[in-house]
């Protein structure tokens, strides 16, 4: 068994599957949203990261910082053109999530084509931690990944605006009546959770490639790591996050590569099969 | 809730507004070849274009009704392929080059040749089979294409082959490497003769060319024997990696991959390749035998140069055919030796090919792929057995095809039985392979056949 492979390809990943799947769990915590076009925002900043840097002449930070901020104001967007009014109804924000990812799957295919496009690292170079050696631009985006979590959890946590959210996240309607906007909160939520995707698509993007249909393992992903940590419970993304990329990083280095993507999947049906609430969640459905 | 819907209206205006900003961006940005075979791959199904002394311009309907009226009715070449994908716009680009070239010569039987375009999509691999069936109807049935040039992926024209029967029309594959597409022509003769692969891509040939430079690589570099076999996990592969496990180690190499099989497979559509470095890395492997298919290999490339893995990769990589593979992995191909047509390479094996070289380099302002050379030589095939049979009878025409006796791009151009252009070493005598190695933006350098080799380049960290 190749240990500190495991241990390190895990950590690194599982440190950017952590920020994937951040604002999946925020949006169905705070807004019930169970938004399937999540992974979209991961794409769009892959894609916003790549043209800003090599076409536009933008710095490796700015377009960084661009790609954030375009997937913010695309999260505001999605939930105010076609969340919002079919939020009261579940299935059809599923189906119009997944309408508006398939959308700009193609969109983005026909103004980039079919194929990935690769963006420069920001950080070139390699490392050898634990004897493994590893891209610095992949310890740079685990790391990020790590301090833009914590910004958040902290913001959660600590800031007025991080009450309102939870307040809305426990009970919307009790929340409302206490003087909190629940829309302007729900909006908010979105415009998180579309930046810390878009901000992993990102800093992610330069070491995988980037292609149209990159939002759907994006999605798949947060989906697994948000059900086996608990639909809206931040420190079980963290937990789980962690679980599902050392699980995948166990079955390539063991097994196989071909079997990875199962992983995600069976953690899907497991979770909801044997613990529906998953690890450290309190909602059951 | 109308408030909600001129919200909803404005955030798609936007998002419109947006893509089409950045689309014609980058469209303006690329390289003039790009814009010139995008927008006319999207746009058309019935215009054609020919290459005067200035360049490229494109001929309107119009000027192909100018053409009709004269009482000159055109011959239809159909272009079927997945034509925003860049093996689809070398078959259209290809094809347009020798269309140009024989009408600039009077055309055929006194006609002039036109081109109509289908998009089978077949680039993308979730795409379903059905999508290139349906364009090919168009293209017969409603383009009325009297000789179908192109196909890419195998399963496609694997279904595409069994609706010959119905057509009756000549098929001139440029792309699709499987065997059994040969194979059907020899089973059902009566039924399947319309099939043809035109370039020496089957993966018999392949193989060969593959393990005959492996051959020269083990004289060139005898000290350099640890071979990693990392392939993707489709069936071309699994159907050559055996024949590689065969002949490697008595060629003197040593297979050193840990898996049971001996050979690591990735699932095509990769996008992360950490762990299998890292298993290179491991092996001690000083080769890496690469077998890719699809885009995946820019990422793969990408992260072998990244972590400076000490093994060169020499294989079969589709994508890295393409000039856009330096730049789609920021430089890191550079070392990368791949196994293409020898009409690609410019190396001038005959003057045909260094014609097509340097007039595709010049008007594209890109080097042509292995559906270039292709679809060049599909349609002097197909126009010279019309000249010869007076006619453009699909079935009439397969006996001048099948006695095709002509020079292209790679070689000699003759076909045997399953109706594969015959794939020999002797480029006078058959079809020829070549390996070349990345060595610089837009340059590759033949490393095999011993004839028009170079020195291969190892990388600083190996």
């Amino acid at each position: 068994m190749v240990l500190p492979e495991i241990f390190v390809f895990g950590g690194l990943l599982g440190a950017v599957y952590a920020l994937l799947s951040l604002g999946f769990s925020l949006s169905y915590g705070v807004a019930r949203i169970l938004n399937l076009a999540h992974g979209s925002f991961y794409m769009i900043g892959g894609y916003v990261y790549y043209v800003f840097l090599t076409l536009s002449g933008v710095n490796s930070v700015g377009s960084l910082l661009l790609a954030v901020a375009l997937t913010f104001l695309l999260g505001i967007a999605l939930y105010l053109g076609l969340v919002r009014p079919v939020r009261s109804a579940p299935v059809r924000v599923l189906l119009i999530t997944l309408s508006a990812a398939i959308v700009a799957q193609e969109v983005v295919s026909l103004s980039f084509g079919d194929r990935g496009v690769g963006a420069p690292f920001i950080i070139g170079g390699i490392s050898a931690p634990f004897g493994v050696v590893v891209e610095n631009q992949r310890i740079l985006a685990a790391g990020v990944s790590l301090a833009m979590f914590l910004c958040v959890w902290l913001l959660i946590r600590i800031t007025k605006l991080g009450r309102a959210v939870r307040a809305v996240a426990q009970d919307a309607e009790a929340a409302s009546l206490m003087g909190i906007n629940d829309t302007r909160i729900s909006v908010i939520t979105l415009g998180l959770s579309g930046a810390t995707a878009g901000l992993a698509g990102a800093l992610l993007g330069p070491l995988t490639g980037i292609s149209p249909d990159a939002w759907l393992n994006a999605t798949v992903v947060a989906f697994a790591v948000v059900i086996l940590g608990g639909l809206g419970s931040i420190p079980g993304t963290f937990l789980a996050a962690f679980l599902v990329s050392y699980s995948q990083i166990t079955v390539a280095f063991e097994i196989s590569s071909s079997y990875e993507i199962i992983v995600p999947l069976a953690v899907i049906a497991v979770a909801v099969l044997v613990r529906p609430k998953g690890l450290l969640g309190r909602v059951e459905e | 809730m109308a408030r909600s819907a001129a919200i909803a209206v404005l955030v798609v205006i936007v998002i419109a507004a947006v893509a089409g900003v950045v689309s014609y961006y980058y469209v303006s940005t690329a390289p003039a070849s790009t814009s010139t075979s995008t927008s006319t791959a999207t746009s058309t199904s019935t215009s054609t274009q020919t290459i005067t002394s200035t360049g490229i311009s494109t001929i309107t309907s119009t000027s192909i009704k100018t053409v009709t009226s004269t009482g000159v009715q055109p011959i239809t070449f159909g272009i079927l392929g997945p034509l925003t994908d860049v093996t689809g716009i070398d078959e259209k680009e290809g094809a347009e080059l020798a269309v140009a070239e024989i009408n600039a010569h009077g055309g055929v039987l006194g006609r002039p040749l036109q081109l109509v375009y289908e998009d089978t999509q077949e680039a993308d691999p979730t795409i379903p089979v059905s999508t290139g069936l349906a364009a090919m109807n168009r293209i017969v049935t409603v383009d009325h294409a009297q000789v179908i040039i192109g196909g890419e992926r195998s399963d496609v024209v694997l279904a595409e082959e069994q609706q010959l029967p119905k057509y009756k029309v000549p098929f001139l594959d440029t792309g699709a490497a499987d065997t059994s597409l040969g194979q059907q022509v020899i089973a059902n003769y009566s039924l399947y003769k319309y099939f043809f692969m035109v370039s020496p891509v089957n993966s018999t040939s392949l193989a060969t060319g593959l393990i005959s430079y492996y051959g020269y690589f083990h004289y060139m570099e005898p000290n350099l024997t640890k071979v990693y076999i990392l392939a993707e996990d489709i069936a071309v592969w699994h159907a050559l990696v055996p024949v590689l496990q065969a002949y490697l180690p008595a060629l003197g190499f040593t297979i050193v991959n840990p898996q049971s099989g001996g050979a690591d497979y990735f699932p095509y559509g990769s996008t992360d390749f950490t762990t299998q470095m890292t298993n290179v890395r491991n092996s001690g492997a000083q080769v890496i035998c690469i077998l890719a298919a699809g885009q995946d290999s820019v990422q793969l490339i990408q992260t072998w140069a990244n972590l400076k893995v000490p093994a060169i990769p020499m294989g079969i990589d589709v994508a890295s055919e393409s000039p856009s593979f330096w730049g789609q992995t920021n430089g890191g191909a550079e070392y990368e030796t791949i196994e293409v047509g020898i009409g690609d390479t410019g190396t001038p094996i005959n003057t045909v090919g260094a014609n097509f070289y340097l007039n595709f380099s010049k008007y594209y302002n890109t080097l042509p792929i292995y559906t270039a050379d292709g679809a060049y030589s599909a349609v002097y095939i197909a126009a010279a057995a019309i000249e010869k049979a007076g006619t453009t009878n699909g079935t009439a025409l397969i006996p001048y095809i099948e006695k095709t006796n002509m020079t292209g791009p790679d070689g000699r151009i003759l076909f045997d039985k399953s109706h594969n252009v015959v794939y020999n070493e002797d480029y006078t005598k058959g079809g020829a392979l070549s390996m070349v190695q990345w060595t610089a933006y837009n340059t590759y350098t033949p490393v095999w056949p011993p004839t028009v080799a170079k020195p291969i380049t190892l990388p600083p960290w190996m």
